[in-house]
């Protein structure tokens, strides 16, 4: 009965938004306390309106959690296993929040059950939009590397949409300015200096630019391995690189994503031994002068405005340092 | 016959020249000059050069060597370790031990890979027993379906455990990671070819068949034993150090056998050659197409191995009757 009555009224509560009329509401046998009034915003799928502070909310897309749990918003559903598991474990003990599965394999009918009004999707469940509508209206407004002005500015746009639609607009101003301010003192502190960007994963170095090339967006580094047919589209990029090619490149220094630290349960070799086990890096510069910066280990699953800011503070403080 | 002859140098001349090229060609930059001037190109040489391209060679012999013991012990020219199961049974194992011993040292992941290598390829040589038809299209038939309901076990598992990009990373198997201090496993690969080359007669006998075989005054269950153990230890030993390596154990020995008949004895050391250069090929097209990055050489021996499987079937049928 929950399910069928739900997205009715998200429905009902669109259709208000529309006529901007309260008795819109009424009629669709909606409870007092839901907010009658919408909001337009921008989505990586044209404009959408959207209700302002939905009661019920699946969240879908992790680069959101961070800020909707600043924002006070406790989800309905979620992809519990792309939790990071630290930070998030009131969330991830909370049997009153289902699990939505993973981007492999969505629980759609757990989405279902928590009969969202809204649900904040994109990113990695971007292929499962289409199915998600039936559900509840789903809003994607997750930064996109396709997004004209990158990645970076795409966090921006997605955290003042979250704040008009939870109507948290100073909050996620604050969250702006704060990440504006890393990028600024990470600019600063950095001037042209080559990187190789690392993924290490199943203890392997990989070249990790499709997955953080991002963080170069708004600084003057230079990737070692840029070049125009090595753009994020190519299928090469991850497939492999023998640790002489990078000693070769020697970079000036060296960005490391931890992809085993975020996501193995088991197996976890942390990517500094896995970086100090490699001989074949001994005589480059970032190993001789200590040039290695560490992502936070659960940036693979976290990936948000707040993990961007911890990322620029962190090159920031590094290249100061040094 | 002096085609046959001339068949051979060429391919004596040609394996020492992928050596060669396998010792030379790379990110680093390494030439017969700088190898003797510059210290570093040296060391470099050793660390990455050198172990790579001795774990090409022990991992060719692994599948090509395994290829033929599993084709003379089944008795049908389209058997080897992938098409029998073998290296998903591997993979499994690897990936079991990863879920209850996630810190086990690489020598018991060895362990692991090769019982459960050598229970796989018995359970295979037991089906096969229960099969009536056994011609030469069914049993790798057989083969190929066993591997495929535990390669979805496994996938199932990895999937479950949160391991999938861990198991992809492994299964793709790449040499673009081998550099000294991770490739040293594969010296049992050695041994186990030392040992091919001593008990090759009584392979080329248990080929013949059980009863002709027995007549003989082989103790045909004991080699066939002797078989499987040398077959799973190359088997578990490269599938952990290096991942999966498809088609080698397969196209190998039939070319070899296609040029020199099927004495094992005699063929075994082409058939290591062959191997050998085919693998060193396929490693150095993947390593120079996509520089710096690379193609694993599994992708390209795969590629490669499906149209020459495809050309052996056809070819078969039409001097045997399947």
């Amino acid at each position: 009965m929950f399910d069928l009555k739900r997205p009715r009224l998200a429905v009902g509560v669109l259709a208000a938004g529309l006529a901007l009329a309260l008795t819109g509401c009424a009629a669709s046998a909606a409870p007092a306390e839901e907010s009658a009034a919408s909001v337009t915003i921008e989505t990586n799928n044209g404009p959408m309106e959207v209700p302002v502070e939905p009661l019920r909310v699946a969240a879908l897309d992790n680069t959101s959690f961070a800020t909707l749990e600043a924002f006070g918003v406790e989800p309905v559903a979620l992809p519990k296993p792309l939790l990071p598991r630290e930070g998030f474990n009131e969330w991830a003990s909370d049997d009153e929040i289902l699990d939505a599965g993973t981007h492999r394999e969505p629980d759609l009918e757990a989405i279902s059950e928590a009969a969202p009004d809204l649900i904040i999707g994109g990113y990695r469940f971007a292929d499962f939009t289409d199915e998600l509508e039936k559900i509840a209206p789903v809003v994607d407004v997750s930064p996109s590397d396709e997004s004209e002005d990158g990645f970076v500015e795409g966090l921006k746009t997605q955290t003042t949409a979250l704040g008009a639609i939870f109507n948290k607009a100073d909050e996620a101003e604050s969250l702006i300015a704060g990440l504006d301010e890393a990028i600024e003192a990470a600019a600063t502190a950095t001037d042209g200096e080559s990187v190789f960007l690392a993924n290490v994963s199943a203890g392997k170095i990989d070249n990790g630019a499709g997955r953080i090339g991002r963080l170069l967006e708004p600084l003057t580094l230079k990737d070692v391995f840029a070049s125009e047919d090595l753009d994020s589209d190519s299928v090469h990029v991850d497939s492999g690189i023998a640790p002489e090619t990078i000693a070769q490149a020697n970079p000036d220094w060296m960005i490391v994503l931890d992809r085993d630290a975020a996501t193995a349960d088991g197996e976890v070799t942390p990517a500094k031994q896995v970086v100090a086990a490699q001989e074949a890096f001994t005589k480059t510069t970032f190993v001789t002068k200590d040039q290695i910066i560490y992502l936070d280990s659960y940036f693979y699953v976290t990936e948000g405005i707040q993990a961007y800011t911890d990322a620029f503070e962190s090159i920031a403080s590094a290249f100061n340092a040094a | 016959m002096p085609s046959r002859t001339i068949i051979q140098t060429t391919s004596v001349v040609v394996v020492i020249a992928l050596v060669a090229a396998s010792l030379f060609v790379g990110g680093y930059n390494i030439s017969l000059g700088n190898l003797f001037t510059d210290p570093a190109a040296a060391e470099m040489f050793l660390i990455s050069r050198v172990p790579r391209t001795l774990a090409l060679i022990f991992a060719a012999l692994a599948m090509s060597i395994s290829g033929v013991i599993m084709q003379l012990i089944t008795q049908n020219r389209f058997v080897e370790p992938t098409t029998a199961g073998t290296s998903q049974w591997a993979g499994l194992g690897l990936l079991v031990m990863l879920i209850v011993f996630p810190e086990a040292p690489p020598m018991l992941r060895m362990v692991a890979a090769t019982a459960f290598a050598f229970a796989g390829t018995a359970v295979f040589l037991a089906v096969l027993r229960r099969v009536a038809v056994r011609s030469s299209i069914i049993v790798p038939l057989v083969g190929i379906m066993l591997g495929a309901v535990v390669g979805a076990i496994t996938t199932y598992l990895a999937g479950t455990f949160n391991l999938l990009q861990a198991m992809a990373a492994w299964r793709s198997g790449g040499f673009s990671g081998i550099v000294r201090g991770f490739y040293e496993p594969l010296w049992i690969v050695a041994i186990v070819a030392v040992v091919a080359f001593i008990v090759a007669n009584r392979f080329t006998v248990v080929g013949l068949g059980r009863d002709l075989a027995t007549n003989v005054g082989l103790n045909y269950d004991k080699v066939v034993l002797l078989g499987v153990t040398m077959v799973a230890l190359s088997t578990g030993v490269s599938t952990v150090v290096v991942g999966f390596i498809p088609f080698l154990g397969l196209i190998v020995p039939n070319i070899v056998s296609m040029v020199r008949g099927d004495d094992m004895r005699s063929n075994l050391p082409w058939v290591a050659m062959i191997g050998v250069g085919l693998l060193l090929a396929c490693d150095l097209i993947g390593r120079t197409i996509v520089a710096p990055m690379e193609i694993p050489a599994s992708v390209v021996l795969g590629a490669l191995g499906a149209a020459v499987f495809i050309v052996l079937v056809l070819k078969q049928r039409r001097t045997v009757s399947a």
